[in-house]
Protein backbone atom coordinates (compact mmCIF):
# COMPACT_ATOMS: atom_id res chain seq x y z
CA UNK A 1 0.00 0.00 0.00
CA UNK A 2 1.48 3.20 -0.72
CA UNK A 3 2.08 5.77 2.49
CA UNK A 4 -0.12 8.63 2.38
CA UNK A 5 2.12 11.66 1.53
CA UNK A 6 2.30 14.45 3.57
CA UNK A 7 3.05 17.76 2.02
CA UNK A 8 5.26 20.15 3.50
CA UNK A 9 2.10 22.71 4.07
CA UNK A 10 0.21 23.19 7.57
CA UNK A 11 -2.65 25.70 8.29
CA UNK A 12 -0.06 28.26 9.60
CA UNK A 13 1.96 27.96 6.07
CA UNK A 14 -1.49 27.99 4.37
CA UNK A 15 -2.00 31.60 5.94
CA UNK A 16 1.23 32.73 5.48
CA UNK A 17 1.32 31.76 1.47
CA UNK A 18 -2.53 33.84 1.31
CA UNK A 19 -1.30 36.86 2.91
CA UNK A 20 1.91 36.52 0.57
CA UNK A 21 -0.02 36.43 -2.70
CA UNK A 22 -2.06 38.74 -1.42
CA UNK A 23 0.37 41.63 -0.91
CA UNK A 24 2.06 40.85 -4.13
CA UNK A 25 -1.09 40.75 -6.17
CA UNK A 26 -1.65 43.96 -4.77
CA UNK A 27 1.82 45.23 -5.04
CA UNK A 28 1.98 44.04 -9.34
CA UNK A 29 -1.55 46.03 -9.43
CA UNK A 30 -0.82 49.17 -7.50
CA UNK A 31 3.11 49.18 -8.99
CA UNK A 32 1.85 48.86 -12.68
CA UNK A 33 -0.99 51.68 -12.42
CA UNK A 34 1.58 54.30 -10.39
CA UNK A 35 2.17 58.14 -12.41
CA UNK A 36 5.06 58.19 -14.79
CA UNK A 37 7.61 60.59 -13.50
CA UNK A 38 9.11 63.11 -15.27
CA UNK A 39 13.11 61.89 -14.96
CA UNK A 40 12.36 58.39 -15.72
CA UNK A 41 8.43 58.13 -17.15
CA UNK A 42 6.67 54.81 -16.73
CA UNK A 43 9.57 53.09 -15.93
CA UNK A 44 9.94 54.70 -12.30
CA UNK A 45 7.15 51.66 -11.91
CA UNK A 46 9.89 49.00 -11.36
CA UNK A 47 10.70 50.59 -7.80
CA UNK A 48 7.75 48.56 -6.42
CA UNK A 49 9.51 45.53 -7.39
CA UNK A 50 13.40 45.95 -7.78
CA UNK A 51 14.50 47.54 -4.52
CA UNK A 52 12.13 44.86 -2.43
CA UNK A 53 13.71 41.78 -4.08
CA UNK A 54 17.15 43.21 -3.31
CA UNK A 55 15.48 43.28 0.26
CA UNK A 56 14.53 40.16 0.27
CA UNK A 57 18.03 38.67 -1.01
CA UNK A 58 19.69 40.76 1.97
CA UNK A 59 17.52 38.92 4.49
CA UNK A 60 17.88 35.61 2.92
CA UNK A 61 21.63 35.75 2.85
CA UNK A 62 21.51 37.45 6.14
CA UNK A 63 19.10 34.91 7.92
CA UNK A 64 21.63 32.18 6.23
CA UNK A 65 25.01 33.97 8.14
CA UNK A 66 22.71 33.90 11.38
CA UNK A 67 21.89 29.98 11.05
CA UNK A 68 25.63 29.47 10.18
CA UNK A 69 26.48 31.08 12.84
CA UNK A 70 24.14 29.81 15.22
CA UNK A 71 25.30 26.12 14.17
CA UNK A 72 29.16 26.85 14.33
CA UNK A 73 28.69 28.02 18.20
CA UNK A 74 29.14 24.59 20.35
CA UNK A 75 26.22 25.76 22.61
CA UNK A 76 23.50 26.52 20.06
CA UNK A 77 24.82 23.67 17.14
CA UNK A 78 21.57 21.95 16.29
CA UNK A 79 21.20 20.58 12.66
CA UNK A 80 18.29 22.53 11.83
CA UNK A 81 20.93 25.94 11.75
CA UNK A 82 22.03 23.84 8.74
CA UNK A 83 18.94 23.53 7.16
CA UNK A 84 17.59 26.96 7.39
CA UNK A 85 21.27 28.08 6.31
CA UNK A 86 20.87 25.82 3.34
CA UNK A 87 17.38 26.74 2.60
CA UNK A 88 17.74 30.59 3.07
CA UNK A 89 20.71 30.62 0.81
CA UNK A 90 18.55 28.84 -2.04
CA UNK A 91 16.08 31.48 -1.66
CA UNK A 92 18.67 34.40 -1.83
CA UNK A 93 20.24 33.06 -4.74
CA UNK A 94 16.76 33.46 -6.45
CA UNK A 95 15.93 36.93 -5.30
CA UNK A 96 19.41 38.30 -5.96
CA UNK A 97 19.20 36.99 -9.41
CA UNK A 98 15.85 38.68 -9.85
CA UNK A 99 17.08 42.02 -8.67
CA UNK A 100 19.79 41.76 -11.36
CA UNK A 101 17.90 40.68 -14.15
CA UNK A 102 14.73 43.73 -13.16
CA UNK A 103 17.92 46.09 -12.51
CA UNK A 104 18.93 44.96 -15.97
CA UNK A 105 15.35 45.47 -17.85
CA UNK A 106 15.31 49.03 -15.71
CA UNK A 107 18.57 49.95 -16.39
CA UNK A 108 18.12 49.31 -20.56
CA UNK A 109 15.80 52.08 -21.24
CA UNK A 110 17.03 54.57 -18.56
CA UNK A 111 20.78 54.31 -18.75
CA UNK A 112 21.06 52.77 -22.76
CA UNK A 113 22.74 49.77 -21.78
CA UNK A 114 21.49 46.16 -20.15
CA UNK A 115 24.89 46.04 -18.25
CA UNK A 116 27.76 48.31 -17.04
CA UNK A 117 30.90 47.44 -14.49
CA UNK A 118 29.34 50.10 -11.84
CA UNK A 119 30.02 49.35 -8.72
CA UNK A 120 26.57 48.55 -7.30
CA UNK A 121 26.14 45.73 -10.15
CA UNK A 122 29.46 44.53 -9.74
CA UNK A 123 29.01 43.80 -6.20
CA UNK A 124 25.47 42.36 -6.57
CA UNK A 125 26.79 39.87 -9.38
CA UNK A 126 29.77 38.67 -7.11
CA UNK A 127 27.21 38.36 -4.43
CA UNK A 128 25.41 36.07 -6.43
CA UNK A 129 28.59 34.14 -7.55
CA UNK A 130 29.77 33.97 -3.98
CA UNK A 131 26.20 32.49 -2.60
CA UNK A 132 26.11 29.89 -5.65
CA UNK A 133 29.66 28.88 -5.39
CA UNK A 134 28.00 28.56 -1.34
CA UNK A 135 25.50 26.29 -3.11
CA UNK A 136 27.89 24.00 -4.96
CA UNK A 137 30.17 23.69 -1.77
CA UNK A 138 27.38 21.88 0.08
CA UNK A 139 26.96 19.50 -2.98
CA UNK A 140 30.85 18.50 -2.09
CA UNK A 141 31.12 16.82 1.27
CA UNK A 142 29.10 13.50 2.14
CA UNK A 143 29.52 13.98 5.87
CA UNK A 144 26.52 16.08 7.16
CA UNK A 145 29.03 17.53 10.13
CA UNK A 146 32.05 18.43 7.21
CA UNK A 147 29.54 19.68 4.78
CA UNK A 148 28.39 22.13 7.75
CA UNK A 149 30.90 23.10 8.86
CA UNK A 150 32.23 24.19 5.96
CA UNK A 151 29.45 25.74 4.23
CA UNK A 152 28.67 27.86 7.56
CA UNK A 153 32.04 29.68 7.12
CA UNK A 154 31.77 30.03 3.67
CA UNK A 155 28.31 31.60 4.64
CA UNK A 156 29.82 33.91 7.26
CA UNK A 157 32.88 35.26 4.25
CA UNK A 158 29.78 35.58 1.56
CA UNK A 159 27.51 37.45 3.70
CA UNK A 160 30.56 40.23 3.97
CA UNK A 161 29.67 41.58 0.87
CA UNK A 162 25.90 42.47 1.46
CA UNK A 163 27.02 45.81 3.25
CA UNK A 164 29.32 46.72 0.49
CA UNK A 165 26.41 46.18 -1.94
CA UNK A 166 23.85 48.26 0.08
CA UNK A 167 26.73 51.31 0.61
CA UNK A 168 28.35 50.77 -2.49
CA UNK A 169 26.44 53.92 -4.03
CA UNK A 170 28.01 55.65 -1.26
CA UNK A 171 31.06 54.38 -1.00
CA UNK A 172 31.69 54.95 -5.19
CA UNK A 173 30.69 57.19 -7.56
CA UNK A 174 28.14 54.88 -9.28
CA UNK A 175 25.85 55.32 -12.30
CA UNK A 176 23.31 53.53 -9.94
CA UNK A 177 21.05 56.12 -8.33
CA UNK A 178 21.13 56.09 -4.24
CA UNK A 179 19.90 53.76 -2.16
CA UNK A 180 15.71 53.35 -2.55
CA UNK A 181 15.55 52.58 0.54
CA UNK A 182 16.81 55.79 1.59
CA UNK A 183 13.70 57.40 -0.19
CA UNK A 184 11.09 56.28 2.65
CA UNK A 185 12.60 59.37 4.65
CA UNK A 186 10.52 61.73 5.21
CA UNK A 187 12.93 64.68 3.63
CA UNK A 188 13.24 62.26 0.73
CA UNK A 189 11.74 63.88 -2.24
CA UNK A 190 9.53 60.59 -3.23
CA UNK A 191 6.11 61.06 -4.47
CA UNK A 192 3.76 59.77 -1.90
CA UNK A 193 2.01 57.19 -4.07
CA UNK A 194 5.62 55.78 -4.68
CA UNK A 195 6.38 55.50 -1.06
CA UNK A 196 2.95 53.38 -0.08
CA UNK A 197 4.07 50.74 -2.97
CA UNK A 198 7.55 50.51 -1.99
CA UNK A 199 6.71 49.92 1.57
CA UNK A 200 4.03 47.50 0.24
CA UNK A 201 6.18 45.75 -2.14
CA UNK A 202 9.05 45.43 0.49
CA UNK A 203 6.79 43.79 2.81
CA UNK A 204 4.96 41.51 -0.12
CA UNK A 205 8.44 40.08 -0.96
CA UNK A 206 9.39 39.45 3.10
CA UNK A 207 6.10 37.02 2.97
CA UNK A 208 6.97 35.74 0.06
CA UNK A 209 10.48 34.94 1.63
CA UNK A 210 8.74 33.87 4.60
CA UNK A 211 6.59 31.06 3.07
CA UNK A 212 9.09 30.25 0.64
CA UNK A 213 11.96 29.11 3.86
CA UNK A 214 9.31 27.33 5.76
CA UNK A 215 8.59 25.22 3.03
CA UNK A 216 12.20 24.70 1.91
CA UNK A 217 13.14 24.33 5.48
CA UNK A 218 10.75 21.07 5.60
CA UNK A 219 11.77 20.29 2.17
CA UNK A 220 15.30 20.00 3.66
CA UNK A 221 14.35 18.04 6.60
CA UNK A 222 12.77 15.42 4.16
CA UNK A 223 15.76 14.82 2.43
CA UNK A 224 17.82 14.68 5.78
CA UNK A 225 15.03 11.90 6.73
CA UNK A 226 14.98 10.12 3.79
CA UNK A 227 19.19 10.09 3.62
CA UNK A 228 19.08 8.75 7.00
CA UNK A 229 16.46 6.52 6.39
CA UNK A 230 18.45 5.24 3.23
CA UNK A 231 21.35 4.49 5.50
CA UNK A 232 18.94 2.62 7.94
CA UNK A 233 18.15 0.56 5.35
CA UNK A 234 21.41 0.09 4.13
CA UNK A 235 23.28 -1.02 7.44
CA UNK A 236 20.07 -3.76 7.49
CA UNK A 237 20.89 -5.29 4.41
CA UNK A 238 24.88 -5.63 4.92
CA UNK A 239 23.34 -7.20 8.76
CA UNK A 240 21.57 -9.47 6.82
CA UNK A 241 23.92 -10.22 4.60
CA UNK A 242 26.44 -10.94 7.73
CA UNK A 243 23.50 -13.07 9.33
CA UNK A 244 23.24 -15.10 6.60
CA UNK A 245 27.50 -15.84 6.01
CA UNK A 246 27.29 -16.78 8.99
CA UNK A 247 24.57 -19.37 9.01
CA UNK A 248 26.41 -20.75 6.14
CA UNK A 249 29.24 -21.06 7.80
CA UNK B 1 -0.02 52.27 -20.66
CA UNK B 2 2.91 50.56 -19.23
CA UNK B 3 6.04 49.83 -21.28
CA UNK B 4 7.27 46.47 -22.53
CA UNK B 5 10.11 46.82 -19.71
CA UNK B 6 7.99 47.44 -17.10
CA UNK B 7 5.78 44.53 -17.67
CA UNK B 8 8.91 42.47 -18.72
CA UNK B 9 10.09 43.42 -15.07
CA UNK B 10 7.10 42.46 -13.66
CA UNK B 11 6.51 39.66 -15.25
CA UNK B 12 9.80 37.84 -15.11
CA UNK B 13 9.45 38.65 -11.08
CA UNK B 14 6.29 37.12 -10.57
CA UNK B 15 6.55 33.95 -13.10
CA UNK B 16 9.93 33.50 -11.70
CA UNK B 17 8.74 33.25 -7.57
CA UNK B 18 5.64 31.58 -9.11
CA UNK B 19 7.74 28.61 -11.33
CA UNK B 20 10.32 28.12 -7.44
CA UNK B 21 7.27 28.09 -5.69
CA UNK B 22 5.82 25.07 -7.77
CA UNK B 23 9.16 23.60 -7.48
CA UNK B 24 9.79 23.59 -4.18
CA UNK B 25 6.39 22.32 -3.13
CA UNK B 26 6.48 19.43 -5.49
CA UNK B 27 10.20 18.43 -4.49
CA UNK B 28 8.33 18.19 -1.07
CA UNK B 29 5.86 16.22 -2.41
CA UNK B 30 7.48 13.68 -4.22
CA UNK B 31 10.04 13.04 -0.33
CA UNK B 32 6.61 12.84 1.09
CA UNK B 33 5.98 9.90 -0.82
CA UNK B 34 9.13 8.08 -0.98
CA UNK B 35 9.66 8.29 3.11
CA UNK B 36 7.60 5.14 4.77
CA UNK B 37 4.89 6.26 5.77
CA UNK B 38 5.77 6.85 10.41
CA UNK B 39 8.55 8.50 10.11
CA UNK B 40 7.00 12.25 11.09
CA UNK B 41 8.07 15.62 9.38
CA UNK B 42 8.39 17.35 12.76
CA UNK B 43 9.34 14.30 15.28
CA UNK B 44 12.59 12.93 16.13
CA UNK B 45 14.96 11.26 13.76
CA UNK B 46 14.90 7.67 13.46
CA UNK B 47 16.61 5.64 16.20
CA UNK B 48 19.65 4.13 15.48
CA UNK B 49 19.22 0.01 14.50
CA UNK B 50 19.52 -1.79 17.51
CA UNK B 51 22.01 -5.00 17.24
CA UNK B 52 20.12 -7.91 15.67
CA UNK B 53 20.21 -11.23 18.40
CA UNK B 54 23.32 -13.51 17.97
CA UNK B 55 22.29 -16.53 16.16
CA UNK B 56 23.94 -20.18 16.95
CA UNK B 57 26.59 -21.30 14.70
Amino acid sequence: MTPAPRPTASPGSTLLGAAAFLALATTVVLGLRLPPTREQGPYARLIAIHPPLAWAAYLAFGVCAVASALWLWRRTRAPKWDRVAAASAEIGVVFCALTLVTGSIWGRPTWGVWWTWDARLTSTALLLALFLGYLALRRVAYDPEARARRSAVAALVAVADVPIVHFSVDWWRTLHQGRSLAQLAPQADLDGSYVSVMLLGLAAMTLVYAWLLVHRCRVEALEARLESAGLDVAIEERRAEAAVARAAS
Amino acid sequence: MSSGYVLAGYGVTVGSLALYAVRVLRRGRVLSRSLPGDVPLAGPASPAPTDPPATDG
